[in-house]
């Protein structure tokens, strides 16, 4: 038999079916019911889009490219695109789950995104579907607690006081974060749960540098389960930063105010005395010009 | 000439300072604590002197008869137990000759308190008109916390001044006590 | 013999001339050339400084101290002082010490509260003073306004103060520092005895065979007492006994037979632990006789809260408030549940305060209410309550206590208890000092010579001056109260003031004062010789207050500290020796002494500076109609009075109380002071400009004197009686009372006390008035219903529980602090820390710390950390082998230096009863800094 001539499309079978079982594989990544009807706590805003997108750029771009435009690299099997359909039918849950506990090639980032920041991830994807609305968790009658927070400062013990109430009610066990946004970043202050007062306090060193007021910008999240919210403010806490100017105090004569009068009186006098002797130079030598010529005229 | 003098009285106007001085409330005094901040400007802790005790090694007195300064380290020999006095191994007067110590002052082997009169169990203040002085063999119990009067100096800088004024009426022997003798000085 | 000039020098020379060459000179040429250079002149005098009341001589030449030396004669220390008493040449000679009153302006020269200091004359300042009262006095009436006052003024000035401003600005917002030192310990006299001040004096310290000190560092604080202790105890080694109870050990442990290191508060315990054994195991050693004869068993309610501010006071951090919300409402613990079952109480239950303003109620109890309370308190309980330090076996401890309670109940074995500031400075600081009188009583050792309870004395005229002469805002002279009609009038005849004059509602005391502050309702304070800014505690609350509301602080002072600082006037004060004066000690030793030197700079003594802020308030001004918070009514118009009297209403209060025709027929010179200098009388060298602007010649008459023999009228008689004022310039000082020139030394017993003789009713007589006339009831309430009880010549055996204090240890704040002295520094440091011997002694106050937590927290002796307290933060360095070692969870800081500013830490919870601040008890943590 002239099985020889076959064999290339044996291969080529036994590839495509390769590539087909990948596919199929790839397709048949399952999560669980129950974790596929997993539902973010939190509704996705523009800030959750925001961090989701740095958290991905950070570790998911090297292998899925950026959402949208199929940039992905080309693995076996394929990471894919995640603003194609591929990813956007699935359900948030499934996506969670999957970011989670990863397959494969793909690493799983349990232990290096917490829950939130993994939610974060997926608003930022859902961000490229226009026709995606977020499915609102039915929490069987339970009401996420809506946290009013107030922001307060100890100058006695240099602490910042973080109250949570939900309807006036102090809420205990909250898990509390603040940060102070500089320029370039923010400072953890602390993360901390709030005492059965519903108290949180986070020490803040009285060294750091404000603003000219003296305000510091805060920035505080409280979340417990569902409840999620977050404040920002200024607040009045270190000595202000004095900007002096750069040239205060070094040269007698610049705009500094506290050239002595007799200093600027003498100044004066002295450049008026030298242009005064300039002028009577020059005149002096149109006046020598001046007699040459009369001169010249006499003796004519 | 005229000139030269307006020009001077112009310089010596316009170079006036105001002289009124107005204080700060944080540079009141010597000690500069600076009420609102809980930041004070602490240098290392004050060490105290390591020097082991040696012979010759004496601090001069603030004024006439006072207490003498510990001019030695009191690392291990403070503090001072009941049944165990350190101070006394070297600066007894029996122990003096082999430490090289300064003796402890004669006024510490005598008392001048009198005992309270008694009888049949009702006690009464003894007279108080003249001093009176009781010679004991031993040290006076009274004497025996030396670290009441007696305490080390740190080394610190001092910045802050005592205008106290020394002055000591004999120039001779006065690193020795005479208070023995002088005790009775101003008594009415 | 007398020496010519020549002679002089050639002695002099030879001497000279001998010394150099090193041969012995005979004590005859010695004793001719001191001779010779006379010029120094020594004069007898008091210690500045602590309530031992040592006496010292001192030596003067051309107007400047020049040396001390401890006096033979006193009584008290024959000869012997301490380190701070010999340096008492150098403390007036510190070189920022001020010279000239120095007021807060803005560039116009206007009083501004954001300005800086600048020199002022004292016209100025009483300008401003003037106007400043005046101002407040209108708004808020005679309670707007406060003074600090002192246990360091001496008799004169506290008089004069307490005068001026009862007597003169009808208002009884005066308090002194005693207040948190002393007031716990008043308040355990009255409620017991009566009527103020120790029954013993010093000498039962050579009579004694046992002494106790209770959370008193003896040798530190008291160190001439403790010298006369220790010669006993080494002169009769076998005999003589010493226990020290203590939270840390120190000093005094170091010189103790047995040291009981207890955990902070249980010091209640203990005490009924002590009873408790008297009751049940051995009952024969009570002396039934004197205890049916003399006293009456008695206690009060339990539910009486902290002394702190309730919790929805506007000005409480959130930090503070989980602490202060036990001032209404406490869970109970474990040990209180036990400790207070006998009230129906059980662990967890919450104890609701509903009592806090009935806190010094008490009521008669019999003696089986009092066993049955007893109960719990044996040895198993308390041991384990009380245990303090963590690396003693409880074994041990159990014994300790056992010998303990053997010692005070041996037959025939005297003892004495000594406490100071861990009794007094205490959330239930009343009840413990009623705690130790409970004890001796039941023993019936008490009031004799070497057996009795003895109130340890902090400041050096808290006895003389504050309890005395009654600088307190519920007190008038002589253990007289302002709430009492009757020792009103009599005040006011003694005064020559018309009927009514007095303000009968008690004022504010020291704490209150600060909290009207911070709440507006006192808007002028007057600072007089004490640093309130400094010695109070939760300080930061206090000096936002003084510097950013709407008040005017005034502070007196001779050094810049802290209070002067944060003040808005700064009036140069006269130091000790520069002034005629007169300290009371803890024995109740009243001691005189003359001025000694001219003031320095143009410091003026207090009492010229309330006579010449007297000057300017006419009787018009402050003697008609005044609102009084609180008071129906409030306070009547006297003028009419007034001119009934002879005044005319344009008269100025110093006509009326310190110029008037009885003061000068004190006149000056007075033979007791030939050749004398007398500032205030006569003025000095100096011509200080006065406050009308005139240089100042002296009032004409003798000022001190006459405060003196009026201030001697309201106890002549009343068991409180003193010498004539120059008796007292001729001896060292006399103990109260003293009849007939002889002085009392065992109040209470007939033996030696005549009152107690005249109420001859046996060998003793507890003749106190006050609270003589009580309900009866049962252990958790009176019954009105049952007649009152008058308990005349009788002392009450309180029964009093062991509680908690309000802040203790926990996770986030481990540590206990405790607060306190070194022997080198007074107080605040003002003065000590201004010489440089002390200050090279103790140049910074250290964190004492126990070196196994030091190591913990990764930390090495010298480390700066910081210490942190719910209500504010310092840095020190922290010290693992010192004077004091401290168990573990506990750390001790002393006060006495600026820099690490304690008492921003501190809570300001008081005992109930006396208002007293408990310094010695709050929770810190300690983080590397």
């Amino acid at each position: 038999m002239n099985y020889f001539k076959y064999y290339k499309s044996i291969i080529l079978i036994c590839l495509c079916s390769l590539v087909m079982a990948n596919v199929q594989a790839q397709n048949e990544w399952e999560v669980t019911t129950e974790q596929d009807k997993n539902l973010s706590p939190f509704m996705f805003d523009d800030e959750m889009v925001l961090e989701g997108k740095i958290s991905y750029e950070n570790s998911c771009t090297s292998c899925h490219g950026m959402p949208g435009q199929a940039d992905y690299t080309p693995m076996a099997p394929p990471p894919g695109d995640p603003g194609s359909n591929q990813f956007q039918l699935q359900n948030d849950g499934a996506l969670f789950h999957k970011i989670k506990l990863g397959r494969g090639a793909m690493p799983k980032f349990e232990d290096v995104f917490a829950d939130d920041e993994t939610w974060n991830i997926i608003a930022y994807i859902r961000s490229f579907n226009e026709n995606y609305k977020q499915p609102i968790p039915d929490l069987g009658g339970v009401e996420i607690p809506k946290y009013d927070l107030k922001l307060a400062f100890d100058e006695n013990v240099d602490k910042l006081v973080v109250k949570v109430f939900s309807k006036e009610i102090p809420q205990p066990e909250v898990e509390v974060s603040a940060f102070v946004k500089g320029t370039f970043g923010k400072l953890l202050l602390g993360k901390i749960q709030t005492n059965e007062l519903g108290i949180a306090y986070l020490d803040v060193d009285p060294k750091l540098p404000g603003d000219a007021e003296g305000k510091l910008h805060i920035m505080v999240k409280a979340t417990k389960g569902y409840a999620l919210a977050k404040l920002n403010q200024k607040m009045k806490i270190v000595q202000p930063t004095i900007r002096k100017s750069a040239i205060e105090g070094r040269h007698i004569w610049s705009t500094d105010k506290m050239a002595p009068i007799w200093l600027k009186v003498s100044f004066f006098i002295t450049i008026f005395g030298v242009w005064a002797v300039l002028f009577f130079i020059v005149f002096g030598f149109r006046n020598i010009k001046k007699a040459g010529r009369e001169d010249d005229v006499m003796i004519e | 000439m005229k000139y030269l003098a307006l020009i001077t009285l112009f310089f010596v106007v316009a170079c006036q300072q105001p002289k009124e001085t107005k204080i700060d409330e944080d540079k009141l005094g010597f000690i500069d604590a600076d009420l609102d901040s809980d930041e004070t400007n602490f240098k290392m802790k004050a060490d105290f002197n390591v020097n082991k005790p040696a012979a010759g090694n004496t601090i001069e007195r603030a004024f006439e008869n006072a207490p003498p300064m510990i001019p030695h380290t009191t690392t291990g020999f403070f503090p001072i137990k009941m049944d165990n006095n350190i101070c006394l191994s070297c600066h007894m007067p029996d122990k003096v000759k082999e430490s090289g110590a300064r003796e402890i002052s004669k006024t510490h082997f005598q008392s001048w308190r009198p005992d309270l009169k008694e009888e049949g169990g009702k006690y009464s203040n003894p007279d108080n008109s003249k001093v009176f002085v009781k010679k004991m063999d031993e040290l006076n119990n009274a004497y025996f916390h030396c670290s009441q009067c007696h305490v080390p100096q740190a080394n610190v800088t001092i910045n802050i001044e005592n205008l106290f004024t020394r002055e000591f009426r004999e120039t001779f022997g006065i690193k020795e006590s005479d208070l023995k003798e002088k005790v009775n000085e101003g008594i009415n | 013999m007398k020496l010519a000039r020549r002679d002089f020098l050639k002695s002099s020379a030879a001497i000279a001339a001998a010394t150099a060459v090193g041969v012995a000179i005979p004590e005859t040429l010695k004793a001719e050339a001191r001779e010779a250079e006379k010029g120094w002149k020594w004069d007898k005098a008091v210690c500045r400084f602590c309530g031992t009341g040592c006496g010292i001589m001192i030596a003067t030449k051309d107007d400047k101290i020049l040396a001390v030396k401890g006096d033979p004669l006193a009584p008290v220390n024959r000869g012997l002082n301490c380190i701070k008493g010999y340096f008492n040449a150098k403390i007036m000679y510190g070189a920022d010490r001020l010279k000239k009153p120095l007021l807060r302006v803005d560039e116009n020269g206007n009083f501004s509260k954001q300005g800086k200091f600048k020199t002022v004359s004292w016209k100025r300042a009483f300008d401003e003073m003037e106007t400043r009262m005046k101002a407040t006095m209108k708004e808020l009436g005679p309670t707007g306004i406060g003074i600090f006052s002192s246990g360091q003024y001496t008799i004169m000035e506290g008089y004069a103060a307490a005068k001026l401003m009862k007597a003169g600005f009808r208002s009884n917002n005066i308090d002194p520092n005693a207040r948190h030192c002393m007031a716990s310990a008043v308040a355990g006299f009255i409620q017991t005895f009566g009527i103020d001040e120790p029954a013993g004096n010093y000498d039962d310290m050579e009579i004694t065979d046992t002494v106790v000190t209770w959370g008193a560092n003896m040798a530190e604080m008291h160190p001439i007492l403790w010298s006369r202790i220790t010669a006993n105890k080494l002169s009769h080694p076998k005999r003589t006994q010493i226990v020290n109870l203590t939270t840390y050990t120190n000093r005094t442990s170091d010189l103790a037979d047995i040291e009981i290191v207890f955990k902070p508060n249980t010091d209640l315990a203990i005490w009924n632990y002590i009873a408790h054994e008297i009751v049940y195991n051995q009952p024969q050693s009570i002396d039934w006789e004197f205890v049916k004869k003399y006293t009456v068993f008695a206690t009060g309610f339990v539910d009486i809260g902290y002394g702190m501010r309730k919790p929805d006071h506007p000005k409480f951090t959130d930090k503070e408030k989980e602490i202060v919300r036990n001032e209404v409402a406490k869970k109970l613990s474990g040990d209180e549940g036990e400790s207070l079952a006998y009230l129906g109480y059980k662990e967890g239950d919450t104890l609701e305060m509903t009592h806090r303003d009935k806190a010094a109620n008490h009521w008669i109890i019999g003696y089986e209410d009092f066993k049955k309370a007893l109960k719990p308190y044996n040895l198993d309980f308390v041991a384990n309550i009380a245990k303090g330090d963590s690396d003693e076996s409880i074994e041990d401890f159990k014994k300790k206590l056992k010998s303990l309670a053997d010692l005070y109940i041996e037959k025939g074995r005297k003892i004495c208890s000594y406490w100071t500031m861990g009794f007094n400075q205490h959330t239930r600081g009343t009840w413990v000092n009623e705690q130790a009188y409970m004890v001796h009583l039941l023993l019936g050792k008490q009031s004799k010579p070497g057996d009795g309870a003895f109130s340890l004395t902090g400041q050096p005229s808290a006895c003389g001056t504050a309890r005395e002469v009654g600088t307190f805002a519920h007190r008038l002279p002589a253990d007289l109260l302002v709430a009492n009609p009757k020792h009103r009038d009599f005040s006011e005849k003694i005064w020559k003031i018309p009927p009514g004059t007095l303000n009968p509602k008690v004022g504010s005391h020291v704490m209150k004062i600060h909290r009207d502050l911070e709440d507006g309702k006192i808007k002028f304070a007057w600072i007089n010789v004490c640093n309130p800014y400094q010695n109070s505690a939760n300080a930061n609350h206090w000096i936002k207050a003084a510097r950013t509301m709407d008040n005017f602080i005034v502070c007196s002072d001779a050094y810049p500290g802290i209070s002067a600082k944060v003040s808005d006037l700064i009036l140069p004060s006269s130091m000790i020796y520069e002034k005629w004066g007169a300290y009371g000690n803890a024995e109740r030793r009243t001691q005189h002494w003359i001025q000694q030197v001219t003031p320095v700079g143009d410091s003026m003594p207090d009492i010229w500076q309330f006579t010449e802020l007297a000057k300017r308030f006419k009787l018009s001004e402050v003697w008609g109609a005044q609102k009084i918070p609180g008071l129906e009514g409030g306070l009547p118009d006297v003028l009419e009075g007034a001119k009934a009297m002879g005044y005319s209403p344009d008269d100025t209060l110093f006509d009326v109380l310190f110029a008037n025709e009885h003061a000068k027929k004190f006149a000056w010179p007075d033979p007791i002071g030939e050749g004398r200098l007398n500032t205030e009388a006569a003025g000095d060298k100096r011509k200080v400009i006065d406050g009308q602007g005139k240089p100042f010649k002296g009032y004409g008459f003798f000022l001190q004197k006459y405060f003196w023999e009026e201030y001697r009228e309201f106890g002549l008689g009343h068991a409180h009686d003193l010498a004539p004022f120059d008796v007292y310039h001729k001896c060292r000082g006399l103990k109260w009372p003293v009849v007939d020139g002889k002085e009392t030394l065992w109040r209470f017993n007939s033996e030696y006390d005549i009152y107690a003789k005249k109420a001859n009713i046996g060998p003793f007589a507890f003749y106190g008035k006050a609270l003589k006339n009580m309900p009866q009831g049962s252990l958790s309430k009176p019954d009105m219903s049952k007649p009152k009880i008058d308990l005349k010549n009788k002392a009450k055996i309180f029964f009093r529980p062991y509680m908690e204090a309000p802040e203790i240890p926990n996770k986030e704040y481990p540590f206990w602090l405790c607060t306190g002295r070194v022997l080198e520094h007074w107080h605040s440091g003002t003065m000590t820390m201004r010489v440089p011997e002390l200050y090279r002694a103790v140049p910074e106050a250290l964190c004492y710390m126990h070196p196994k937590d030091a190591s913990k927290q990764g930390l090495v002796e010298g480390d700066l950390v910081w210490i942190e307290s719910r209500r504010g933060k310092v840095k020190a360095h922290i010290e693992t082998r010192g004077r004091n070692r401290v168990p573990q969870g506990l750390v001790y800081v002393p006060w006495f230096d600026e820099k690490v500013f304690i008492n921003k830490l501190c809570l300001d919870a008081t005992c109930p009863i006396s208002k007293e601040t408990d310094f010695k008890k709050c929770a810190i943590k300690i983080t590397k800094a």
